[in-house]
């Protein structure tokens, strides 16, 4: 009976040696890993990003001036150590994120380890701020307070935006009739108005106003019921940044942020979903209801999405080509990296243009330009890697919009010039 | 000689203390930007239902009241479930079965919560919605006023009550088990020669351990109000000050925690470290009051 | 008479109904878990339990093999730090005869046991920052350059908080299988003129199979716990395999990525959380019937 437990207690230690053992040797030969792929790529790209990108980084990208389609080689350098790079925040960009690093990994024999969890914006920007993870994404630039915090620690940083995507509202009439009438057409200041409660029926004459006159008196007798993101939430960032922009009582009373404090909640009215897969179950299951998602959710779900006045006056929809016009519009007014970015994001938000989407958005990256050598050569990499060939449609997944070139050639810069 | 190094064994129970000790100074000193900010603000925070990042607003009584509902919620639960379940057991099922029934509740203590909360969010959170909830609004209206209309998915106070209670009375059930089984066997025999009914006898015994219930309850209560995950997966993570209306989603203290202790910044810090003291302090009372007046280890 | 016989046969079937009815939630637990757990196994057995998290929302399947390996790392360094604390601890509280320290540890470490696990990930989190402040004052005291960084999210910082989850279960089995030890053997080995220190590990021998069981049920504690993990161990979807990175980098464990995956709107996320949920449900299975087979055999 001794000798029992002892050689059990034996036996169960050595297990756990011999598992650790096991799986770390496991891990590291290569049983996990996947095939190695070649590290340079080629892909073709229009003439204009070719002059932009060669233009900024001619250091490691080259265009073959003579083939009539200009191409670039960007050679990904190599990494002979192995390197991890924590980053966290957007759960936007998580699957697009997961994705390149992905590919990333393959790409680097799997040298390039990048550890990404999206734990939500608002903890990327406070992570990245105390340093607890080497990079942070957030929907949403760096905010004032934690800005200010940065600039304080002396600590020389750079944030640009990695890509893109746009914010849906849909509702749920079952009277509104899709296929006769067409989406149904809203503006930010009616939106405004229903979530702070001032306007509490369907049928309320600034809302019919905007219909189209045949479809004007489909619109029911019923209560408004707002549903929103319970969580703190870069959709939510962009939806009530459009609000501010388009009704200055919204931006006096509510503001803009990750959560703000909804006043259709004090009506009784109000419904909260816990991300975007929340807010459209809410829409979907609660009749007569508003609500605010990323557009993939909303097809995915089959839901309704309302065409938004733009600043134009025009009622669109956030198709790829209208949220590209408006990071196009935006992408002019890039500050400095180290600068204050609290007024890019509103940049992209109710822009003009004859098709711009209203509520379009990028994810932001930050990171401290002091990272230690090998972090800052894998960051390097791999951002130049996803700011070039990450944007083309063979990496961008369903649901992202890439960037334009002139914000991905300007991101771009930005690294090469801060990050030597 | 080598009996004076005996005491170097000291050093590990100094330690343990130390440790304890550390736990609460780094909650104290954590939480001092909000004590600096004078007795007034504590008192604003602890009084106020409101969570406004835009404006650095906070005040976190409806993750209090929330955390003392869902508690309640669950004691019900599971005072109900472990006082019949531990008297089954040891009383009424037939000797053959009481062995795996044992086992089946002991090995429900060990379940990770986290496994209770996947289960809660796919299982348990859509059936209450759809066979609890629903029917009953539906057939009175008027439940609207005291219970809240439920959300579409189902999450609630409510939900995270049940849930903690299906959680926690395996644990309840172990303690009042172990000490039904402690009551002298003279005692049974003689409540059994008065010639009472199996139910009476049962019910005296029920008496003669109310201590032991009452340490259980106030255990698996300390359980209710400090479990995070299985909460924060099914509660639905709201701020809700009408954390009473049971059917509406809400917050607890430990699921405030973990949902925004990682997006916290400036003031929002030390609050998140004063609600964390609030649920170390309950923690620590319900302990107490246990080990010191109740005087048993149950704790296996 | 008969009618005290009814109210006894109508309360008895109550309390059978009742404690039948709390059966089903907990057999429903095991089946689901089992049934989906092995579902998704069964597509890739291997691959579920070696491979990386894939993609969301894509139609790979992956697995949670860093998970699997954080978990085991964790609870190793885990068990290091808390096992000898504890043990030794609970001989010096019943073998050191102290009349203050014993008697004090021993109910601080029942007040412990029921601690909020998240407050402690939250303690350890804040002592981290704390630490990394004093030094850096030091720093700027001294003149010297630069700022000092610990990392917050590593394997050693969920360790600890494991570690301190762990001793009071592991304490207060070993204290009681001490406090067991009849009079007569105490007094037998003190009597050979034995040291302290040799005659608790003669002691220490002989309830071997209390020391067992506590370690059996530590392990399986901290096996199962999340919360403390949050704000230390934080999470890592990769295997990192080069020797330092391994300890200064956020590492998995299965119960965080339950708790994340879970959550996550991404089906082929969801079957690998219960794919996890079935891994840990059986690993706690074997520590469970384990330590009942050492208690069976005392």
């Amino acid at each position: 009976m001794q000798i029992d437990k002892t050689s059990l207690t034996l036996f169960i230690v050595i297990l756990i040696i011999v598992g650790v053992i096991a799986y770390y040797v496991g891990a590291s030969s290569g049983g996990i890993s996947a095939p190695s792929k070649v590290e340079t790529i080629t892909i073709s790209i229009p003439t204009t990003i070719t002059t932009l990108i060669t233009y900024t980084y001619t250091g490691v990208m080259t265009t073959s001036a003579m083939s009539a389609t200009p191409s670039f080689t960007y050679t990904i350098p190599q990494f002979t150590t192995q390197v991890t790079l924590n980053g966290g925040g957007s759960s936007f960009v998580n699957p697009q994120m997961q994705s390149w690093i992905s590919v990333f990994k393959d790409l680097t024999k799997g040298m390039v380890i990048i550890n990404y969890q999206s734990i939500g914006s608002g903890a990327g920007q406070k992570s990245f701020l105390e340093g607890s993870l080497d990079f942070g994404a957030s929907d949403i630039p760096l905010t004032k307070d934690n800005y200010e915090k940065v600039k304080a620690s002396g600590r020389g940083f750079i944030q640009f935006p990695v890509i893109g995507g746009s914010v849906a509202v849909v509702y749920n009439i079952p009277e509104w009739d899709n296929q006769r009438c067409g989406p149904l057409r809203l503006s930010g200041e009616v939106v405004a108005k229903i979530y702070l409660g001032e306007i509490e029926y369907w049928d309320d004459p600034e809302i019919r106003s905007l219909q189209t006159p045949e479809c004007q008196n489909i619109l029911p007798h019923q209560k408004i019921i707002g549903a929103h993101r319970s969580d703190g939430s870069g959709t939510t960032a962009l939806f009530t940044m459009w609000l501010s922009k388009t009704y200055s009582k919204w931006n006096q009373t509510v503001g803009y942020g990750l959560v703000v404090n909804w006043p259709i909640d004090q009506t009784g009215r109000g419904v909260g979903g816990k991300g975007n897969e929340g807010v459209t179950a809410a829409v979907k299951s609660t009749k007569y209801s508003i609500g605010y998602v990323e557009p993939a959710y909303a097809v995915k779900e089959g839901l309704p999405i309302a065409a938004l006045r733009n600043k134009d006056g025009n009622f669109v929809l956030p198709t790829n080509e209208n949220v590209i016009e408006a990071f196009k519009r935006g992408a002019k007014e890039l500050p400095p990296p180290d600068q204050y970015w609290g007024d890019v994001p509103l940049s992209f938000i109710y822009q003009d243009g004859p098709k711009a989407y209203p509520i379009a958005g990028v994810v932001f990256v930050f990171v401290y330009t002091d990272l230690p050598k090998d972090k800052r050569d894998a960051f390097k990499a791999f951002f130049i890697w996803v700011l070039t060939e990450g944007q083309s449609s063979r990496y961008v997944l369903s649901g992202y919009i890439p960037l334009p070139p002139e914000l991905a050639g300007k991101a771009i810069e930005y690294i090469n010039t801060y990050m030597k | 000689m080598a009996k004076d190094l005996f005491y170097l064994f000291s050093l590990n129970n100094i330690l343990i203390m130390i440790l304890i000790f550390v736990i609460l100074f780094v909650l104290i000193i954590s939480s001092t930007p909000l004590f600096e900010k004078g007795f007034s603000k504590v008192v604003y925070v602890l009084t106020s239902s409101i969570w406004d990042p835009v404006y650095d607003r906070y005040g976190i009584f409806f993750a209090i009241g929330g955390s003392l509902v869902v508690a309640l919620i669950a004691i019900i639960i599971a005072l109900i479930l472990s006082i019949s379940t531990a008297v089954f057991i040891v009383e009424i099922s037939p000797s053959k079965i009481r062995a795996p029934l044992e086992m089946m509740v002991d090995l429900g203590v060990a379940v990770p919560s986290v496994v209770y909360g996947l289960w809660g969010l796919f299982i348990l959170t859509p059936f209450l919605r759809d066979h609890v909830m629903k029917p009953l609004i539906d057939s009175i209206p008027v439940l609207k006023n005291f219970l809240g209309s439920y959300s579409p998915s189902g999450t609630s106070i409510f939900t995270a009550g049940v849930l903690l209670g299906i959680m926690i009375y395996p644990f309840a059930t172990s303690i009042i088990r172990e000490a039904i089984k402690l009551i002298p066997f003279d005692i049974k025999e003689a409540l059994y020669s008065l010639g009472l009914t199996k139910w009476e006898v049962i019910k005296n015994e029920i008496f003669y351990i109310r201590n032991s219930i009452l340490a259980g309850l106030l255990l698996a209560f300390g359980r209710a109000v400090g479990e995070t995950v299985a909460v924060a997966m099914v509660v639905g993570n709201i701020v809700n000050p009408e954390f009473y209306k049971i059917f509406t989603p809400g917050y607890t203290i430990a699921s405030l925690l973990a949902n925004q202790f990682l997006n916290a910044t400036g003031i929002m810090i030390p609050i998140l470290y004063f609600a964390a003291l609030i649920l170390f302090s309950i923690g620590f009372i319900v302990n107490i009051i246990v080990a010191l007046y109740l005087h048993r280890s149950f704790h296996r | 008479m008969d009618l005290r016989r009814l109210k006894s046969d109508l309360m008895i079937t109550g309390i059978i109904i009742i404690s039948l009815l709390g059966m089903i939630p907990l057999i429903h637990i095991f089946l689901t878990v089992a049934w989906r757990g092995i579902n998704v196994i069964a597509r890739d057995p291997l691959g579920v339990l070696f491979k990386e998290p894939p993609i969301p929302g894509s139609e790979e399947l992956g697995g949670i093999g860093p998970h699997v390996l954080g978990s085991l790392i964790l609870i190793s360094i885990a068990s290091l730090i808390g096992i000898p604390i504890s043990i030794l601890s609970a001989i010096y509280t019943v073998e050191g005869m102290s009349k203050r320290l014993g008697p004090l540890t021993s109910l601080l470490v029942r007040i412990m046991i029921e601690f909020p696990t998240i407050v402690i990930g939250l303690s350890v989190y804040g002592a981290v920052l704390l630490i990394e402040e004093f030094i850096n004052d030091l720093v700027k005291i001294f003149g010297l350059g630069g700022h000092i960084y610990i990392p917050r999210f590593n394997p050693i910082t969920g360790a600890i908080a494991l570690a301190i989850v762990m001793i009071p279960y592991v304490y207060t089995q070993s204290e009681d299988g001490f406090k067991n030890i009849p009079h007569h053997i105490r007094e037998a080995v003190y009597s050979l003129g034995f040291s302290r220190i040799r005659a608790s590990i003669v002691l220490s021998s002989y309830v071997k199979s209390a020391l067992l069981s506590g370690i059996m049920i530590g392990v399986s504690k901290i096996l199962s716990e999340t919360a403390p993990l949050l704000f230390t161990a934080f999470g890592n979807d990769h295997y990192v395999t080069r020797f330092p990175d391994v300890f200064l980098n956020p590492i998995g464990s299965m119960t965080l990525w339950i708790y994340k995956a879970g959550l996550s709107p991404y089906d082929n996320w969801i079957d690998l959380a219960w794919a996890a949920a079935f891994i840990l449900l059986m690993i706690i299975l074997v520590l469970f019937v384990i330590s009942r087979y050492i208690i069976y055999k005392r």
